[in-house]
């Protein structure tokens, strides 16, 4: 029944983000379809998607599309046109069949990967099955993950005309006082709540991504409050921050090949050391790049002021 | 017999607590979504739903018998309070100080 | 019909929806939004029918699905980046058709 209301919820939200028209509303519907998106996540037993979809899908992804939606200029209503209305919910219609058709017949499934899993569990070195697959048996993902994030940094980048991030990195955007005392007392608590969700990655719900993730939303609000590092200092600790977690990776994934092994095989013994090692890492650069994401995306409203 | 009496009292009071903050969120939305303008909206969202939530904690943590499931819901009840304040106070504060664009546009009166 | 297939029915009529939305609107701010509505569709699918073959928690899946809400954020993040710049070049919110 619940299950039934939560699918019910989440298509009249889509529906209604897609064909409102003013736009603010839209968004303001995709961040509350994402929230739904979480409760959805619980009642499917994955903790650790919830914790990335609350921080991740909606928060970063949230503030990265108002942020966005500022700069836009007004336009009006919606006009469509009527063919398009026909094509539109024809192919929606006919994907959902098709897809609907599909899992209905969906065959039995030969392969159990989740036994060999828990087979395997003692050796990956931490004893929370999905950080294992992610950061030991399926660590290429992860790796070229993070390499996405940097080349989709670097590819911002590059969308620049001028850069001068030095002065832009500390503009305040938010002088609002209680939010900046309320923030002095609150950074720290987020400081430590994503060093938890480091630590009980290892065994429980939680890891370097909705951790990084913390982070960012430390950095940004940060950032829109104004409060800053000196531009020389935190511009170093940006580009140094941003690479470590790929190079500590790849390093650690690449060391193993000097013993004569293939890429991405951690010795047994310090395996769960070596994973947290890279965890920290990589908390830290998902922070700064997704942090790093936002101040080009807010640079870019500025120069076009 | 003699335990009886107790879970009863403690299940209704429980359901009280439960119903009667679920009906203050109630009350809250159609608070959001009946005043005219952003104050008088963010005022009804954030006092309504601060009283609801706490009856909520209040409620579930009638239902634990552990010390630490108790001492999380606190936190959490604690945590939403200071989220919805900040919030509340950003959003009047900014309503406030840019007149000229509004957080929320006037929708079609059709509508 | 267990959660975990509804659920995957949900995420089917929830691509569906992203497709019709993609197809719909011009406006690019929309266009992301309808396609990372197909994006959370695809991830239910994935893990919703996983799991209801196996009847229970797939480790598998759910990771695969957290890398790949990870690199939905960092795409949806460039692509935000290039609306701008085109709206900065253009003085529009949509892409211009050939054949107008």
């Amino acid at each position: 029944m619940i299950d039934l209301l939560l699918v019910c919820g989440l298509w009249s939200l889509a529906l209604t983000t897609l064909l409102t028209p003013n736009a603010f509303r839209a968004l303001v519907f995709f961040i509350l379809l994402g929230l739904l998106l979480t409760l959805v996540w619980i009642r499917l037993d994955a903790p650790d998607i919830a914790l990335a979809e609350a921080a991740l899908g909606t928060g970063i992804t949230g503030v990265l599309l108002l942020d966005t939606l500022k700069q836009q200029p007004q336009h009006a209503l919606l006009c469509v046109h009527r063919t398009r209305i026909f094509w539109a919910v024809f192919s929606g219609l006919s994907l959902t069949l098709a897809l609907s058709w599909a899992l209905l017949q969906a065959p039995a499934m030969p392969i159990a990967l989740d036994q060999t899993l828990t087979a395997q569990l003692d050796a990956s070195g931490v004893s929370h099955p999905i950080t294992a697959v992610l950061l030991n048996f399926r660590a290429y993902d992860t790796l070229l993950e993070i390499g996405v994030l940097l080349l989709a940094l670097f590819a911002g980048q590059g969308l620049h005309e001028r850069q001068h991030p030095l002065e832009q990195l500390s503009g305040a955007q938010l002088h609002n006082p209680f939010l900046r005392a309320s923030l002095a007392l609150w950074l720290p608590g987020m400081l430590l709540l994503a060093t938890y969700l480091l630590w009980a990655g290892a065994h429980q719900p939680g890891g370097a991504f909705q951790a990084g993730a913390v982070l960012a939303a430390a950095f940004i609000l940060m950032h829109l409050c104004g409060l800053a590092l000196d531009a020389q200092v935190s511009q170093h600790l940006l580009r140094i921050g941003v690479l470590v977690g790929f190079v500590l990776f790849l390093v650690v994934a690449s060391s193993s090949m000097l013993a004569g092994q293939t890429l991405l095989t951690y010795p047994s013994a310090w395996a769960g050391e070596l994973i947290l090692l890279i965890e920290l890492a990589l908390t830290f650069s998902i922070g700064l790049i997704l942090f790093s994401l936002f101040t080009l995306n807010h640079q870019m409203r500025k120069e076009s002021a | 017999m003699e335990s009886f009496l107790p879970t009863l009292l403690l299940t209704s009071l429980q359901g009280l607590l439960l119903i009667s903050g679920g009906v203050l969120f109630v009350v809250g939305s159609i608070g959001l979504l009946r005043f005219p303008d952003t104050c008088s909206r963010v005022h009804a969202l954030t006092k309504a739903d601060n009283l609801g939530l706490g009856l909520i904690v209040l409620g579930l943590i009638l239902g634990t018998n552990s010390l630490g499931v108790a001492l999380k819901l606190l936190l959490i009840w604690l945590l939403v309070m200071f989220a919805s304040t900040l919030s509340g106070h950003l959003v009047a504060w900014y309503a406030c100080y840019h007149p000229a664009e509004k957080p929320l546009p006037q929708e079609p009166s059709d509508d | 019909m267990n959660t975990y297939l509804i659920f995957a029915l949900g995420g089917a009529g929830l691509c569906g929806i992203g497709l019709f939305g993609f197809i719909l609107h011009d406006d690019l701010l929309r266009r992301l939004i309808a396609f990372n509505l197909l994006g959370s569709g695809t991830f239910l699918i994935l893990v919703g029918l996983a799991q209801s073959g196996r009847g229970g928690v797939d480790a598998v899946p759910q990771a695969l699905v957290l890398t790949g809400i990870v690199v939905a954020v960092a795409a949806t993040a460039l692509t935000l980046m290039l609306i701008r710049r085109w709206t900065q070049l253009s003085q529009q919110s949509h892409l211009t058709e050939e054949d107008e």
